[in-house]
C-alpha cells in the first residue's frame, strides 16, 4: 500500500503573552490508502490542532514552526489559499465532534451537503441536489426530499451527524478527518455511525483519521494506532499490539481504565493528574510528573521515539521489549 | 401564523397601556388648558362654557372612554392654539419627519453593515483600536452638533445647498430628498456607529462558531464563509439593536428638525409643549408611540423571516 499522507516533524505552537506552549512537538506518521488510523489522547494533547494543520485550518494564532505534510506526492505546507480551498472538503475532508454546533442553524440541511459539492465540482444545482438526496439515502437518513429543506434545530443529534457525514463524504475525498466523531451521540447512535463510517471506508477506499479519547473504540475501528500525550507522539503501533502489550506506561494506564467485565466491581484505574505541557526548551520526559515509575534520568531529558520491536514505536526511557514493559 | 398573532396581540395590548399612561398623565400635569386659552382674568361663565365645549366637566373615565372612541373615529381631538384638528395639524407635519426617519435608517444600514463587517474583518491591534476609537467618537457627538457642522461645511462654506429650505415631496421629488438629505446623515451617524460596534463584535463572535470551521474543511473561501453563513447569523442580534436605533432615530429627529428649520413634528410638539396645547401633545405622543410599536411589530416579522428556530412559545 502507498502512503497518502505523509507528516513530517511536524511543530506547532501557541504564542500566549510573552511565552509560547508547543502543543504539537515532532510528530510524524503515515497514513496509507484506505487505512483507519487511529489517533488517541486525552483532551488537550494536541490531537485536534495535528488534525486542522493537515488541510491548514489552524488558528491564527497558532505557529506552524516545521514540518512537512505530504499529500498525494504535495508538500501542503506550501500550498496557497487557494489550493488548499480546493483540496478542502474535495480531496480532505472533515467530520467534527459535536453535530449540533457543526451545522449552520440558518441554513437547510440539504443546501448544507450542496454547498460542498457546489464549490467542487462544475454541475448544474438539479444534478447537485440530486447526488445530495442520493448521499442522504447512502448516509441512512429517511424521507430524504423531505430532511432536505429542513434546518437542523428540526433534526436529533444522530440525523445531524449524519448530514455532517454526508457533506464530508460528498466529494468522494481521499482522506476524511473524523474528529471524536460519535462522542456528543447516545450510545446507541454511536454504533451506527461507526458501522457508517467503516463502510465508506470499505466501499470509496477513503482512508480516515479516527480521532477519539476512548482508545476501546479506536481499537474497534482501526488498523493502527497513535497514542499522543503533551503533544507527543509516545506510542504507535498496530492495534493488536497497543492493546495486547504496550509499552509507554501511559497507554497502559489508559488500558487498564478501560471498563471490562472482569473488572466489574472493583475500582476503576485512573491515571493521576492532568495533562501539563512541556514549557519552550524544557527538558524532561512530557509524561514524567504522573508518571508511576519515573526514574531520574526521565526529569533531565526528552526521550526519542524508538522502534523497540520492529513496527511498534515507544518515546519511554524505561520500556523494554518484554511483554509488560 | 400564531407567532404573527400572538405578536400583534402584544402591540394591541401594548397600545391600550400607551393610551391610558398617555391619558391620565395629561389629567395630572398642572395647569388647566382653559385658563391657557382664556387667560386668568376670564370669568367664571365663560370658563364654565368653555370647559363644557372641550368635554372637560365629565368624569375621568367617561373622557378617556370618549377619548379612545375618538381615536378610533381618526379624530385626535382639536388644537388649543391653532383651533384645527390634530390630526389634520399632524398628517400635514408627517411626510417630513417621515421622509427624514427612512432615509436616516437606510443610511444607518447601508453604510452601518458594511463597515461593521470590515471591520470584523481587519480587527487587528491596530485596526480595533481605530475603530473602537472613531465609533465612540460619533457614539458620543450629539447629532444636532452634527447637524450645525453640516449646515456650516455643506451649506455656509461649499454652498451646495441653501440652509433652512425645505421643499415638499409634491413640489419637486429630487429637490425634496435632497433637503432631508443632511438632517438624514446627521440623526445616522451616531446610529452608524452603534451598527458597527454591535455588527462587528457579533460578526468575531461567530467567526468562532464551530460551523465557521466546518464551511472552511468544505473548501469555501473566507468571502463565501462570510456571504454564505456569517453575515446571517451575525445580523440577528444586529435586528434587536435596530428597534432601538429607531426610536432613537425618531427622537433624533424631534431635534435634528430645530437645527434644519424642517417644518416636520419634532417643531410641531416642541411649539405645542411650550403652548400648552395639550390636545395636540397627546396626539402627537400617541402617534409617536404607535409609530414606535408599529416598527417593533415589524421587526418581530424580520426576525421569524432570519431566524427559523423562533418558536411559538
Amino acid at each position: 500500500m502507498n502512503n497518502l499522507l505523509s507528516i513530517e516533524n511536524l511543530n506547532i505552537k501557541f504564542k500566549s503573552k510573552k511565552t509560547y506552549t508547543k502543543v504539537v512537538t515532532d510528530v510524524s506518521f503515515d497514513i496509507k490508502k484506505g487505512e483507519i488510523l487511529g489517533l488517541v489522547g486525552e483532551s488537550g494533547c494536541g490531537k485536534t490542532i495535528t488534525s486542522l494543520s493537515i488541510p491548514g485550518l489552524l488558528p491564527k494564532d497558532a505557529i506552524v514552526e516545521n514540518g512537512k505534510i505530504i499529500f498525494d506526492g504535495h508538500n501542503i505546507m506550501d500550498f496557497n489559499e487557494k489550493e488548499l480551498t480546493e483540496i478542502r472538503g474535495n480531496r480532505i475532508s472533515f467530520i467534527f465532534q459535536e453535530p449540533s454546533t457543526s451545522l449552520n442553524p440558518l441554513m437547510p440541511v440539504g443546501n448544507q451537503i450542496l454547498e460542498n459539492i457546489v464549490i467542487h465540482k462544475k454541475i448544474s444545482k438539479e444534478e447537485a441536489k440530486k447526488s445530495v438526496i442520493s448521499l442522504m439515502k447512502k448516509v441512512g437518513l429517511s424521507d430524504t426530499e423531505n430532511m432536505y429543506k429542513k434546518y437542523p434545530h428540526e433534526l436529533s443529534g444522530g440525523q445531524k451527524q449524519r448530514i455532517v457525514i454526508a457533506a464530508a463524504v460528498s466529494c468522494n475525498p481521499a482522506l476524511i478527518i473524523a474528529d471524536e466523531p460519535t462522542t456528543a451521540l447516545d450510545v446507541t447512535i454511536q454504533a451506527g455511525i461507526l458501522e457508517l463510517l467503516k463502510e465508506l471506508n470499505a466501499e470509496y477506499g477513503s482512508s480516515i483519521l479516527f480521532i477519539s479519547h476512548d482508545l476501546a473504540l479506536v481499537n474497534q475501528m482501526c488498523d493502527r494506532i497513535i497514542v499522543m500525550y503533551a503533544g507527543f507522539i509516545i506510542e504507535f503501533s498496530e492495534a493488536e499490539n497497543i492493546i495486547s502489550s504496550p509499552l509507554h506506561p501511559y497507554t497502559n494506564g489508559l488500558i487498564k481504565s478501560i471498563p471490562t467485565e472482569s473488572k466489574k466491581g472493583k475500582k476503576l484505574y485512573s491515571v493521576e493528574g492532568r495533562v501539563s505541557h512541556l514549557r519552550e526548551n524544557e527538558k524532561k520526559c512530557p509524561f514524567a510528573s504522573r508518571c508511576t515509575i519515573a526514574q531520574d534520568i526521565c526529569f533531565k531529558s526528552v526521550p526519542e521515539l524508538r522502534e523497540l520491536i520492529p513496527g511498534h514505536f515507544v518515546r519511554c526511557f524505561l520500556a523494554k521489549g518484554d511483554k509488560n514493559g | 401564523m400564531y407567532y404573527y398573532l400572538r405578536k400583534f396581540i402584544a402591540m394591541f395590548f401594548t397600545i391600550i397601556i400607551v393610551t391610558l399612561i398617555t391619558f391620565f398623565s395629561f389629567e395630572i400635569i398642572p395647569g388647566d388648558p382653559v385658563l391657557s386659552k382664556l387667560g386668568i382674568d376670564a370669568d367664571e361663565a365663560q370658563i364654565a362654557s368653555l370647559r363644557a365645549e372641550l368635554g372637560l366637566d365629565m368624569p375621568i373615565p367617561v373622557r378617556y372612554i370618549k377619548w379612545v372612541g375618538n381615536i378610533l373615529k381618526g379624530d385626535l381631538g382639536e388644537s388649543v392654539r391653532f383651533s384645527l384638528p390634530v390630526y389634520d395639524l399632524i398628517k400635514t407635519r408627517l411626510p417630513v419627519t417621515f421622509s427624514l426617519m427612512i432615509i436616516s435608517i437606510l443610511i444607518t444600514l447601508a453604510v452601518g453593515i458594511p463597515l461593521g463587517i470590515l471591520s470584523a474583518k481587519y480587527n487587528n491591534r491596530i485596526g480595533g483600536f481605530f475603530i473602537n476609537f472613531i465609533t465612540q467618537i460619533f457614539l458620543a457627538i450629539p447629532s444636532f452638533w452634527v447637524g450645525i457642522m453640516l449646515i456650516m461645511i455643506f451649506g455656509v462654506i461649499l454652498k451646495w445647498f441653501s440652509p433652512g429650505g425645505y421643499v415638499s415631496w409634491s413640489e419637486n421629488p429630487a429637490e425634496s430628498i435632497k433637503s432631508v438629505i443632511l438632517p438624514s446623515v446627521a440623526i445616522a451617524l451616531p446610529n452608524i456607529a452603534i451598527v458597527i460596534r454591535y455588527l462587528k463584535n457579533s460578526v468575531l463572535e461567530q467567526m468562532k462558531k464551530d460551523y465557521v470551521r466546518m464551511a472552511y474543511s468544505k473548501g469555501l473561501n473566507s468571502f463565501r464563509v462570510m456571504k454564505n453563513h456569517v453575515i446571517r447569523n451575525a445580523v440577528i442580534p444586529v435586528i434587536t439593536v435596530l428597534g432601538m436605533i429607531i426610536s432613537s432615530v425618531l427622537a433624533g429627529s424631534l431635534i435634528v428638525e430645530q437645527v434644519f428649520t424642517l417644518p416636520g413634528i419634532g417643531r410641531l410638539l416642541i411649539s405645542a409643549i411650550g403652548n400648552r396645547d395639550l390636545p395636540l401633545v397627546e396626539g402627537m405622543i400617541l402617534y409617536i408611540s404607535f409609530t414606535v410599536l408599529f416598527i417593533n411589530f415589524i421587526i418581530d416579522i424580520l426576525y421569524k423571516f432570519i431566524d427559523p428556530r423562533i418558536k411559538y412559545d
